[in-house]
């Protein structure tokens, strides 16, 4: 044999070998492709919607309401709630997902859980009939403690066997440090679990650090999710925010934020790449700012959106799920285009 | 030292929340956690005024904040009524009409008064003062008034159910809306009717609350405007609650700069509705902010601006800008307070909350960190000028900063606050304080002359009566860390031991340092200060013997442990939690507490028990059965046997551990769970009560020595129980379920199914029994 012969032999040995590894890593299974709607007011235009079916988005989840404690009513309190504007109709499935702040659970004795689950069952009720919303599955959405675990796991119970009457499933957000602790923090007793791939490190001041995604932190959770025990679906980062810090301290985080935003020199001069320093003090979005305090500009971008679905599609195991991104708003999905969107709902790159 | 422990929310971002009229701010989850510590009290500015804004972590200083604001002008609704009719209307009576009486029953005043002679049934109404009133004009006015706000009340006066299935019971009448705007048409032209600008100032409250619940927030303010020169007439509370509904319906159409601007002047001039006008003040961007700050009539006006800018957030910056517009306004104390006390989280921190690897530059926790040197700077400044309404205030803050970098000017600036605030006890114990805290900073740890000095001091903060919200307690702390601190670094251990043990830090548990603790204890020619130090140690002769006596028993030391004891009076009297030496195929610690078994009457019977009344008696026991193995070497296996139960009670396992509980000493893992612990769970090794190896070694000991079945049995199922113990902490991480059987159930199984103690543990223990009738 000669030479040129072996070596294009091996070549195709390696390009086969290629195409196996990478169906091994990726899901082939299509997904359900969804999107978070997070704003209080529900309004889907007919761009929204077209635009929505030209990515084959099929499910939305929407932000019914919090579940906060009041100080000032003493109470445990649905907050925020969902309006719906007349165009509603029921061209998506649809997830109610209600949140429940853990110190909601705190303030609530374990014997009134059952009580505050009926709260929540009749408001979740009231929303959907009033509006005609029709749904197959319902999701709470808490990062439970050691504190609140035992009653968060109690309303849940309560609710799977009253879903599971109605013929529904119930789901609930699962974060990373849920899986790899998953002993000690327990599983929810859900049907599913929405695995938010995002938010995993600590929000900082770091420059050049993305608090609501990073390779390095996630693969520090990544190797635990195949041996989770409940059937995964994903949810990954499309959004942006900027975190306010003053002395190395965050203070507090502006949603939806962009750089034109900080565009005004009167107020802002540059510190660095996404960084922004204020030079006095001034009122901006209803935050009071001091000379020298700091904006760090954290956004996921498509290219690193796509890197975060490659590495979750190489941890979660192949089966049929859907994958989420949170959240649809103009504001960021602008820098998205189609293809950028079908690699990440594939979980490729 | 002030925490601020940031949670991250939802990962959905965080909410704003809006509740009629007042606005708050809903963090999720992403709030913050703090407290803090604080040698300078804000009540030494005697503000009543602000005295809520004193800086705390909470939503106020002095109450919490309310979740019903609808009673609150009931009592001087009353008064102003009163003074209406000329205090010829019983209080009493006002009360009755305006918030218990029902509509018909103000009709049927009406027609009392229309129709002379005709009264109406019930004692309340046919007593009512009102209808005494000669000018009876002036009494009607009032009764069609009432009448028709209780019309109104409904909508005024629902506060909103949240949960669904709470508000569909009480249908919400806010959503009426062509009710309102009947009442709104029906009461506008009502109000023309009466004489008196005081009532019609009311009818102007009710239509512009409707107004605002209806969110015609354009006709709130158009009417609100028109009817300002009425309002501001011999003003009244109607002034104020008109101009919340006003800055209520600004704030609804996103006019924030006049909204904020009404709510100021509502928290500077009235009394009952400051906080909510303060929790309703948020101004959004700079734009609206400086709109606001234009809209104020006067100096004063602004200055209440920036005095709220400074409690929402800059105080420094509000102090500073008040002082220049000035320097006597009565806005300043608070915000100076507030400073003083912000600052702090810069430099005084809690015992023990800051490590001198943290605080390198000095032996203290406090003076080792700077403050702000601009706040210092500004403070001093303005003390120095005396120009303000209360120097005072300003001596003491400068002093006190003075003090905390290190400033010598300090004692200057205190003495000249002590001349200024005289009769004023708390400012003259701060002063004081500051005093004894300087010369701690400054002392020498083990210089004679230092320590007699600060005696007499340190016994004043200890037993005085000081006046309230004097900082006793936190200064004591900070003291004590303070000594702990020196005494350590010059090796004095015992002064260590007695100032970081006042603190409730725990005591070291070397024999070395708990024999010296002894010896100080029994030092005859203490000095003042020895005794002082003693004085602040929470453990007695007894504690410091007991402790070291717990780690000789546990070291298994049973003669050395005994000497111990004996060496303090009434140290190991405390009681057994059960018998020691008693033991059942299924362990009941609480059973053998209450001196009954649930279960077979005696399953490992002796009448030969030791009899043990207290920890000294077991150890006792426990020498005396060590001595018996060779005393009695007949009876071997039943002395083993009993051993091997006293080794199993006093571990974590058994009916006695709590054996090992002194003050110093005792049993974590109480919550220790069978079913979930494994090594990866913990960080640490297990601690050695949880072993029962020293068990196991005694009853195999025991199994050997006999040659009765039965009895082997019994050894052989409690060296069971210890296997499995061991599993319970050594369980490798991915088993399933709570049990595995080991070595000796299947030498149970062998060799003792014979026997009569077999049937009863097959009756007894689930897991052997699942294990015997398994085919293994």
């Amino acid at each position: 044999m000669s030479m040129s012969r072996r070596k294009y032999l091996n070549g195709c040995l390696f390009i086969v070998t290629l195409i196996i590894a990478v169906s091994c890593r990726h899901p082939r299974i299509n997904a359900d492709k969804a999107f978070y709607y997070w704003r209080s007011n529900f309004s889907l235009s007919e761009k929204d919607k077209s635009y929505l079916q030209n990515v084959a988005v099929s499910k939305l989840y929407l932000h019914f309401f919090d579940v906060s404690w009041n100080d000032e009513y003493n109470k445990v309190l649905p907050v925020d709630e969902i309006k719906f504007d007349s165009t509603f109709t029921n061209t998506f499935q649809y997830v109610p997902v209600v949140f429940i702040a853990n110190k909601a659970l705190d303030k609530t004795p374990l014997d009134s859980i059952d009580e505050l689950s009926r709260h929540i069952l009749n408001e979740v009720s009231h929303i959907a009939g009033a509006n005609n919303v029709n749904f197959k599955e319902l999701q709470f959405d808490c990062d439970w403690t050691d504190g609140t675990r035992r009653k968060y796991f109690d309303l849940l119970t309560y609710f799977h066997k009253e879903m599971n009457q109605a013929g529904k499933l119930l789901s609930a957000t699962i974060r990373l440090h849920q899986i790899k602790y998953a002993e000690k923090t327990g599983v929810p007793p859900v049907d599913r679990g929405m695995l938010m791939f995002y938010n995993m490190g600590k929000i900082n001041s770091v420059p050049g650090y993305n608090s609501i995604y990073n390779t390095r932190d996630a693969n520090n959770y990544a190797s635990h999710i195949a041996s989770y025990p409940l059937p995964l679906d994903i949810a990954l980062p499309v959004f942006g925010w900027a975190i306010c810090v003053r002395e190395g301290k965050v203070t507090g985080i502006i949603e939806k934020a962009v750089d034109k935003d900080f565009s005004d020199t009167s107020m802002f001069s540059s510190g660095g790449t996404d960084i922004f320093v204020s030079h006095k003090a001034f009122f901006f979005h209803g935050k009071y700012f001091m000379k020298n305090d700091t904006v760090k500009l954290e956004q996921v971008t498509p290219d690193l959106c796509k890197s975060a679905a490659e590495n979750a599609g190489r941890y979660l195991k192949d089966e049929r799920r859907t994958v989420t991104l949170f959240d649809y708003d103009s504001i960021y999905l602008t820098n998205y285009d189609k293809k950028d969107l079908e690699k990440i709902f594939s979980l490729s790159n | 030292m002030i925490k601020r422990i940031w949670k991250k929310s939802s990962l959905f971002p965080i909410s704003i929340g809006i509740v009629t009229g007042i606005i708050i701010l809903a963090c999720g989850d992403f709030g913050g956690d703090e407290f803090t510590h604080s040698f300078f009290p804000p009540e030494i500015t005697h503000e009543e005024k602000y005295a809520e804004f004193f800086y705390t972590p909470d939503p106020l200083y002095v109450s919490t904040r309310k979740s019903s604001y609808l009673e609150d002008f009931n009592e001087v609704n009353i008064e102003e009524w009163g003074s209406y009719f000329q205090k010829q209307v019983k209080d009493k009576d006002l009360e009755y009409i305006l918030y218990k009486a029902r509509a018909g029953e103000i009709d049927t005043l009406i027609f009392s008064i229309k129709k002379s002679g005709w009264y109406p049934t019930g004692n309340e109404l046919k007593s009512n003062t009102v209808l005494k009133i000669k000018d009876t004009r002036t009494a009607l006015d009032f009764l069609y008034y009432v009448g028709y706000a209780k019309r109104c009340e409904k909508y005024g006066t629902y506060e909103y159910q949240y949960w669904y299935d709470d508000r569909d019971k009480d249908k919400d009448p806010r959503k009426d809306i062509s009710g309102m705007n009947a009442l709104v048409a029906g009461g506008l032209k009502q109000m023309t009717n009466p004489k008196s600008d005081f009532i019609k100032q009311r009818y102007v409250f009710q239509l512009l609350r409707l107004y605002y619940i209806s969110k015609q927030y354009d006709n709130c303010i158009q009417f609100y405007t028109k009817q300002k020169t009425l309002l501001e007439t011999n003003s009244n509370s109607m002034k104020y609650r008109t101009m919340g509904y006003a800055a209520g319906a600004y704030y609804g159409l996103k006019q924030f700069g006049m909204a904020n601007y009404l709510y100021s002047v509502i928290y500077s001039d009235n009394d009952i509705m400051r906080v909510s006008a303060y929790f309703s003040f948020h101004p959004q961007e700079e734009k609206d902010w400086n709109q606001t700050l234009a809209m104020a009539k006067s100096p004063k006006e602004k200055a209440v601006l920036w005095q709220m800018l400074g409690i929402y957030h800059d105080s420094f910056r509000s102090l500073k800008e008040i002082y220049a517009i000035d320097p006597k306004s009565d806005l300043l104390s608070m915000l100076l307070t507030r400073s003083i006390n912000i600052d702090e989280g810069n430099f005084v921190f809690g015992p023990g909350e800051l490590t001198m690897q943290e605080n390198p530059d000095s032996t203290t926790n406090l003076t080792g960190m700077k403050g702000d040197q601009e706040l210092f700077r500004f403070v001093k400044e303005v003390a120095g000028k005396e120009n303000t309404t209360k120097p005072y205030e300003w001596n003491l803050a400068a002093g006190y900063l003075a003090w905390t970098n290190r400033d010598k000017s300090f004692a200057a600036y205190l003495s000249k606050a002590k001349s200024e605030a005289v009769g004023d006890t708390l400012v003259w114990e701060e002063c004081k304080l500051i005093g004894l805290l300087d010369k701690i900073d400054n002392g020498k740890a083990g210089n004679r002359k230092f320590e007699e000095s600060i005696v007499p001091e340190l016994i004043w903060l200890e037993v005085a009566k000081h006046p309230e919200h004097f900082p006793r307690d936190f200064a004591r702390q900070y003291i004590f860390d303070e000594l702990s601190d020196k005494y350590l670094l010059i090796g004095d251990s015992v002064k260590y031991t007695c100032f970081s043990c006042a603190n409730n830090k725990p005591i070291i548990q070397k024999l070395s340092l708990l024999n010296k603790m002894e010896q100080f204890i029994d030092k005859n020619n203490k000095t003042t200060f020895d005794q002082y130090a003693l004085n602040q140690l929470p453990y007695s002769k007894k504690d410091i013997v007991e402790i070291q006596a717990v780690n000789l028993l546990y070291k298994f030391r049973f003669k050395d442990a005994l000497a111990k004891l004996n060496e303090a009076d009434s140290a190991g009297n405390e009681p057994p939690y059960g018998d020691p030496f008693q033991v059942h195929i299924n362990d009941c610690h609480d059973c053998d507490n209450n001196g009954y078994s649930l279960y077979s009457a005696d399953e490992f019977g002796d009448t030969n028990m030791p009899e043990v009344n207290n920890r000294k008696d077991f150890i006792q026991a426990m020498v005396d059965l060590e001595g018996k193995i060779k005393s009695d070497p007949l009876h071997k296996a039943h002395t083993y046997f009993l051993l091997a139960n006293g080794y199993y009670n006093m571990s974590y396992f058994g009916n006695n551990r709590s054996f090992y509980d002194t003050k110093a000493t005792y049993m974590q893992y109480a919550g220790f769970d069978y079913k979930y612990y494994s090594n990866d769970t913990i960080n640490d090794p297990w601690p050695f009560y949880m072993d029962c190896g020293k068990a196991m070694d005694y009853y195999l000991k025991a199994m050997n020595a006999s040659n009765s079945s039965e009895f082997k049995a019994k050894c052989c199922f409690m060296a069971a129980k210890c296997e499995q113990n061991y599993f319970y902490t050594h369980r490798p991480k991915d088993f399933k379920g709570d049990f595995r059987a080991g070595k000796y159930f299947g030498i149970l199984k062998a060799n003792y199914s014979n026997t009569e103690y077999y049937k009863e543990i097959i009756k007894e223990c689930g897991y052997f029994s699942k294990y015997a009738n398994s085919n293994r």
